[in-house]
């Protein structure tokens, strides 16, 4: 593929149109608008910039449409104006790279944590980092590739305790301090044409661990017991054996006696819901 | 197609692997499970191919279960033929692997550029339309088609700019771009009406410049007048009757050929989009 010469003008058209295309829309007027005054005026001919706005509003709106799909209960948490701007700040900082749209939203996560609560750190603030790691771990749970669930055999049952339990990318947790996950089948349900903001709910006596678990007739999520949280996040860190004498000494001695036997009903349980993938040396 | 055009004619059969007059609707995600029951008008159903390349099962397991009802075609919107850096082999290993795996009658894209210097824009770009793009576009698109190991469809684009650098018409490079790259035409007639309004050219004269023994399929979409005049092609609506009217006047040079809907956005039920679909027939008719 190598008769036909890249045309010389090509990537220096190319490079000028990408920078007018993601030219930020001005927030100022309190609508997201484009700016024509400020692009390249002889990048087109005729009645260009007017046009050339077409562009930028599309790069914009289809990238915040998808930041919008992948994490809906965050966007609706923190409205649609508020999270545009964490929106397009990220995407300034990290446009898209590939050629996959579901791509684009690998990093949110982190950087709407990161800037989210970078200076304020109150209930609102909270329950959106609490929200945006929800949305990302549906997410992540939906993209995993597919996944064979670990099912011992005697052979394994022998080396179990010297051994790591592979976590599967199919089954995420997470950890709520408000009822979000119950806020999130709200939001889903009010569809993606509607723009109402829900309310920040009041916080959870105590913080609540779920499983999200991709399955064979879709997603679900598993209410854990918060020791058994503590065990999965210890298994997926540590060989089993360790993982167990870890969890028994982070124990308070009223909970000693019964741990034996929960633990062997956890282990039973992540098995039998396909938490994991495989056995691996330690 | 003129009468001694037989070889070209059964060709071209070959290459659509579909009925030469058969309908179709883009499938989205709204009707991944109405469209096993679909009323029977729908012959086929297009997907967008990047929607099926990723790791996730669940996708897949949906387009298994349409492909055993229906034929699939693909139409990809990320190829970024016209831009400046290499084509991304992986993508079109995955692309050539979703093909095989639906057996696919043809793959389309589009005759634009989407990213440059890696940043990928996720949208279908124009450039100007020059002599010395045409072989630089033929030689990717016959690559792609090589790769494909099928009948590799270009999409005309609906733009909202032009270029002063520009030295061809529009459908003069389009239609050079497809002959030198022995490929396919996949022609959109809202595409070709949104541009002629937006850089107000004969859409007639757009339509005789296509040589329809390439024409693999045609799309109909519906396009959204902007305040100021321009027609941005949104797929949010029904087919303008203009578009139609156009569809009508390709249909008598160049028909039959296969016909899909297009609808992105506000879509509406599929009983609905099946009866818009309908009017295709009725226009030809």
């Amino acid at each position: 593929m190598s008769a036909h010469e890249t045309p010389s003008w090509l990537a220096d058209l190319q490079a000028r149109f990408g920078n007018t295309l993601r030219t930020p829309l001005d927030r100022t007027s309190g609508t997201l608008t484009a700016t024509p005054a400020t692009y390249d005026a002889a990048l087109v001919a005729e009645v260009g910039s007017e046009r050339l706005a077409v562009y930028n509003r599309q790069y914009w709106f289809r990238l915040f449409g998808v930041l919008h799909d992948a994490f809906p209960l965050t966007a609706r948490l923190v409205g649609y104006w508020a999270f545009n701007e964490h929106a397009g700040a990220y995407l300034a900082a990290h446009p898209p790279r590939t050629w996959d749209l579901d791509d684009v939203p690998a990093g949110f996560a982190d950087f709407f944590v990161a800037r989210a609560t970078a200076n304020v750190t109150t209930a609102a603030t909270g329950a959106s980092a609490d929200a945006v790691r929800i949305d990302a771990a549906y997410r992540e749970v939906f993209r995993a590739p597919p996944v064979t669930a670990f099912h011992p055999s005697a052979d394994d049952a022998a080396r179990l305790l010297d051994s790591r339990l592979v976590p599967s990318p199919a089954v995420a947790f997470v950890r709520e301090h408000f009822p979000l996950l119950e806020l999130r089948r709200q939001a889903l349900a009010l569809g993606a044409d509607s723009s109402t903001r829900l309310a920040v709910p009041p916080p959870l006596p105590t913080p609540r661990d779920w499983a999200i678990v991709r399955g064979e007739s879709g997603t679900t999520s598993i209410l854990l017991e918060p020791r058994e949280a503590e065990l999965l996040g210890l298994l997926a860190a540590h060989p089993v054996g360790e993982a167990l004498a870890r969890l028994e000494s982070a124990c308070p001695e009223s909970e000693r006696a019964a741990l034996p036997a929960a633990t062997q009903r956890w282990l039973a349980r992540s098995v039998q819901l396909g938490f994991w993938t495989s056995l691996a040396p330690a | 197609m003129s009468p001694t055009s037989s070889e070209a004619a059964s060709r071209l059969a070959s290459a659509r692997g579909l009925p030469a007059t058969a309908l179709g609707l883009g499938l989205r995600l709204p009707h991944y499970d109405s469209i096993l029951t679909a009323d029977p008008l729908v012959g086929y159903v297009e997907v967008i191919s990047e929607n099926f390349l990723g790791d996730a099962p669940t996708p897949r397991q949906r387009l298994a279960r349409i492909r055993a009802r229906l034929p699939v075609v693909l139409h990809g919107v990320s190829l970024n033929l016209l831009g400046h850096a290499p084509l991304d082999e992986r993508y079109l290993d995955a692309l050539a692997r979703l093909a095989d795996s639906v057996d696919a009658p043809f793959v389309t894209d589009h005759l634009c550029w989407t990213g440059a210097h890696g940043v990928s824009h996720h949208d279908l770009l124009p450039l100007p339309y020059t002599e010395d793009l045409v072989g630089f576009a033929a030689e990717r698109a016959a690559h792609v088609q090589r790769r494909l190991d099928r009948p590799f469809g270009l999409e005309n684009l609906s733009s909202y700019v032009a270029f002063p650098r520009s030295t061809l018409t529009e459908h003069d490079f389009y239609a050079a771009v497809v002959r030198s790259a022995d490929c396919w035409s996949m022609l959109d007639v809202n595409n070709v009406y949104v541009s002629s309004q937006n850089h107000r050219f004969d859409p007639d004269a757009y339509l005789a410049g296509i040589d329809f023994s390439r024409v693999l399929q045609v799309h109909i979409a519906g396009h959204t007048r902007e305040p100021s005049g321009t027609l941005v092609d949104t797929h949010d609506q029904t087919v303008d009757d203009a578009v139609w009217a156009l569809y009508r006047r390709a249909w008598e040079i160049g028909g039959p050929f296969p016909t899909l809907l297009e609808r992105d956005a506000n879509v509406p039920s599929l009983p609905e989009l099946t009866r818009e679909l309908a009017r295709a027939a009725a226009v030809r008719a």
